[in-house]
């Protein structure tokens, strides 16, 4: 089981500009996104605060999923705080193509952080976000709803439906 | 418009309602059960409980004269499933990068 906000994070034995060039340039997200095919990877990438980031990989199907993230701040070889969205091949925000009911747009935030001797922490953190707060809010920081004592109280709604489905 | 799961997320982003779905995730209580731990008036109270009355988070039966509410798991099925779901994406795409991140670590340093 799991918690929300969804967080992953890993550890790289490599220097945080590596780092952040593989993970944020689209000629290297090619390879990693895309690693049975990197020509199919689509990205019309505008890397600023403000820009914008179509890109298509192929899914499970060999069929391209399309997204739209658009930066809402970028702290070189720090963070990036992004929205993220399903959309169509013309770059029109769209629901998942296979999950209807999945959130229309995560806010994203991923930190690089150098832990010296040529190694990199990479962190992700996801979290669902309505239509009305992706529209009017400023992100960085912006959610002490979702914040303190959600990760153990989502542990305790899973504890209990594990119990429902024992 | 909100899909589904936006909704619960929304319904849960409060921690009174959170508080609420895990007395309920203990067994039914009844309104006054469930509000008494929080220093809130009744008419805020009562506002927590529709809206997660809305979300279909809970319901409220007409079995006993209290009404005791009771939590639906369909809807925290689906938040914990698409967490789930989600997180297993996510890791497969760092596994994918850590290789290429490797790969380049070593072209770069047979040069």
């Amino acid at each position: 089981m799991t918690t929300l906000p969804l967080t992953v994070s890993r550890v790289f034995s490599a220097p945080v500009a590596l780092v952040w060039a593989v993970h944020t340039e689209p000629a290297h997200q090619a390879q990693w996104l895309s690693p049975g095919n990197p020509a199919a990877y689509v990205s019309q990438m505008d890397f600023r605060e403000g820009g914008r980031h179509f890109y298509g990989m192929p899914g499970p199907d060999g069929s391209l999923m399309y997204g739209v993230q658009v930066f809402r701040k970028i702290v070189p070889m720090q963070k990036i705080v992004l929205i993220q969205s399903f959309a169509d091949k013309d770059g029109n925000l769209a629901a998942h193509p296979m999950a209807p009911t999945w959130p229309r747009q995560m806010l994203s935030t991923t930190a690089y952080e150098d832990l010296g001797h040529g190694t990199t922490r990479l962190s992700i953190t996801w979290v669902p976000l309505d239509a009305t707060l992706a529209e009017n809010a400023t992100f960085d920081g912006a959610r002490p709803g979702m914040q303190g004592g959600w990760d153990h109280q989502f542990d305790q709604i899973a504890a209990y439906l594990a119990k429902l489905t024992a | 418009m909100l899909d589904p799961l936006s909704r619960t997320l929304a319904a849960l982003a409060d921690p009174t309602r959170r508080a609420m779905v895990l007395r309920l995730s203990q067994g039914d209580a009844t309104v006054g059960e469930l509000g008494a731990p929080f220093a809130l008036s009744q008419p805020a109270i009562s506002k927590h409980i529709k809206v997660l009355q809305v979300a279909g988070l809970i319901t409220q039966t007409r079995a006993a004269q209290t009404r005791p509410c009771r939590l639906e798991p369909a809807p925290l099925q689906e938040l914990a499933a698409f967490a789930d779901h989600f997180r297993k994406v996510t890791e497969g795409q760092l596994d994918q990068f850590a290789t290429y991140l490797a790969q380049i670590e070593i072209a770069g340093a047979s040069k």
